[in-house]
């Protein structure tokens, strides 16, 4: 344990210390600032139903901002570190494979964390001062926000297997993209493979918010999102440990 | 003495047939010892699988005792490395770089990571980001990372590899000082010369198969310099085979 608390300290270092890491924090503030604005002085008309502005937020983050941010940090944690040689930096310490790969998941984990964080402060704040998100919902938002870290770990793992069939981090980051795009497609032309696809589950945080919860299709989801999570780590893990730098 | 690094019939067969073959050695704590050989001919094949970032076909590998191919992270806390080139984190700076491979080791603190930044040279560049560095620059950060576990074994896969006159001095000068204070070192050079000035002890490597180990004092009693025992070594057992 204490090897991979290590590995997520040096993960997360390596990762918030890159400027294009911070400036995309900031760009999170700006895109939830900037749709609250829009959703205030155009009362909802430019953008979707802007009811409930941190939900929608988060609508968009789950969907694709956070896909792509994740795309990128596992192809620099992975597939750059390979490239360039700086993966034996940590090969070479005291810590395995597995811990390694744990500690990077948990690293972009972490940085996903902090764009919901930086997104609900300032949705729910902006939400609250324009009259748009009632104080009372706030603990329904939070749990929302909070539920939404689940279907991005099969995420997280299918691009550290995807980054691991990669020779360069450019290709780890298209070969995700035109993945996450093709599961998307599918799960949009065939309705019925729709629900057997994790992808599907990016906003399932909407079968927390109401009056009841449907408790048996919840579990149903977790179930497969951790059924997806294990056959992406195991694939990943696989290959990872066997690769020779 | 006691024993170091113990290498035993250590095999390894690539995709294109080249590769390592029966290779053992062994080495005793002081020593400095240095693997001789041309480019492509084993050495830093070698060094991967002793280091955990590349597997044995076969063979076996101890450090201190530890079997370092069953058990490699307890194996790791007891070296330090620096193969091919440095792997350091250009965005960062070179403090950032050591803290984050001290952060592997609870007893490495500030203090010795200031110490390595002083010991290479490079405690006035503490603070700035590496991509702004030089090769010679980096190359004694790579050296800095190696040691700053205070490990018992350093493995450098040609350290001195692309430096100017100056850079090389500067390296050899920080090893020999090292291995005064007790550290083991095992390098590798295509340079007869560079082992010939730091290494105690040499092993003659070419395509894959460790040729001769001898002491440095034998290699120059029997031939003036290691460049000619080298060719002789070379030679003689080129014909056998």
């Amino acid at each position: 344990m204490t090897a991979i608390r290590i590995g997520i300290i040096n993960e997360s270092t390596k990762l918030f210390k890159r400027s294009k890491y911070k400036i995309f924090l900031i760009c999170i503030g700006i895109l939830s600032l900037g749709l609250g604005l829009i959703s205030n002085y155009t009362g909802g008309l430019v953008n979707v139903s802007l009811s409930n502005l941190p939900l929608n937020i988060l609508s968009i983050l789950t969907t694709v901002l956070i896909p792509l941010v994740i795309f990128m940090a596992v192809a620099d944690l992975f597939a750059a570190e390979q490239e360039n040689g700086t993966i034996k930096a940590i090969i070479t310490r005291p810590i395995s494979r597995s811990e390694i790969l744990i500690s990077k998941m948990i690293s972009i984990l972490i940085y996903v964390i902090s764009i919901l964080i930086i997104s609900f402060i300032i949705g729910s704040v902006m939400g609250i001062f324009f009259g748009r998100t009632e104080v009372m919902d706030i603990p329904e938002i939070f749990i929302a926000y909070v539920v939404s870290i689940l279907p991005i770990i099969p995420t997280i793992f299918l691009s550290i297997l995807i980054s691991q069939l990669s020779k360069s981090s450019s290709s780890s980051v298209m070969l995700s993209v035109l993945i996450y795009i093709i599961i998307m497609l599918s799960g949009i032309i065939f309705h019925q493979v729709s629900s057997m696809l994790f992808i599907s589950y990016a906003n399932w945080y909407k079968l927390f918010i109401g009056a009841q919860m449907p408790l048996k299709s919840i579990l149903v989801i977790v179930g497969l999102l951790i059924g997806y999570s294990l056959v992406f780590f195991s694939g990943a893990y696989a290959l990872f440990e066997r690769k020779e730098y | 003495m006691a024993l170091v690094l113990k290498v035993d019939e250590l095999t390894k067969t690539y995709k294109n047939g080249r590769g390592i073959m029966d290779i053992s050695f062994e080495i005793e704590k002081g020593d400095i010892f240095g693997l001789l050989g041309p480019n492509g001919s084993g050495k830093t094949t070698t060094m991967k699988i002793i280091t955990g970032l590349s597997y044995a076909d076969k063979g076996s590998v101890q450090i201190l005792g530890i079997d370092s191919l069953e058990e490699r992270s307890k194996a790791s806390k007891e070296i330090g490395c620096l193969i091919e080139s440095p792997a350091i984190y250009e965005y960062l700076t070179a403090r950032e770089n050591l803290k984050l491979a001290a952060n592997y080791y609870e007893k490495i603190k500030t203090p010795r990571i200031d110490d390595m930044l002083t010991q290479t040279g490079l405690i006035k560049y503490a603070n700035e980001k590496v991509k702004n560095f030089s090769l010679g620059m980096k190359q004694r950060l790579g050296l800095a990372l190696a040691l700053v576990s205070n490990p018992k074994l350093v493995i450098l896969d040609e350290p001195t590899n692309g430096l100017d006159i100056e850079g090389t001095v500067d390296i050899r000068e920080i090893i020999m000082k090292q291995a005064k204070l007790g550290i083991t070192f095992l390098i590798s050079s295509h340079i007869s010369h560079e082992i010939e000035l730091m290494c105690n002890k040499v092993g003659i490597i070419k395509e894959g198969k460790l040729l001769n180990v001898t002491s440095m004092k034998n290699a120059l009693n029997e031939c003036e310099t290691l460049e000619k025992y080298f060719l002789k070594q070379v030679g003689r057992k080129g014909e056998e085979v």
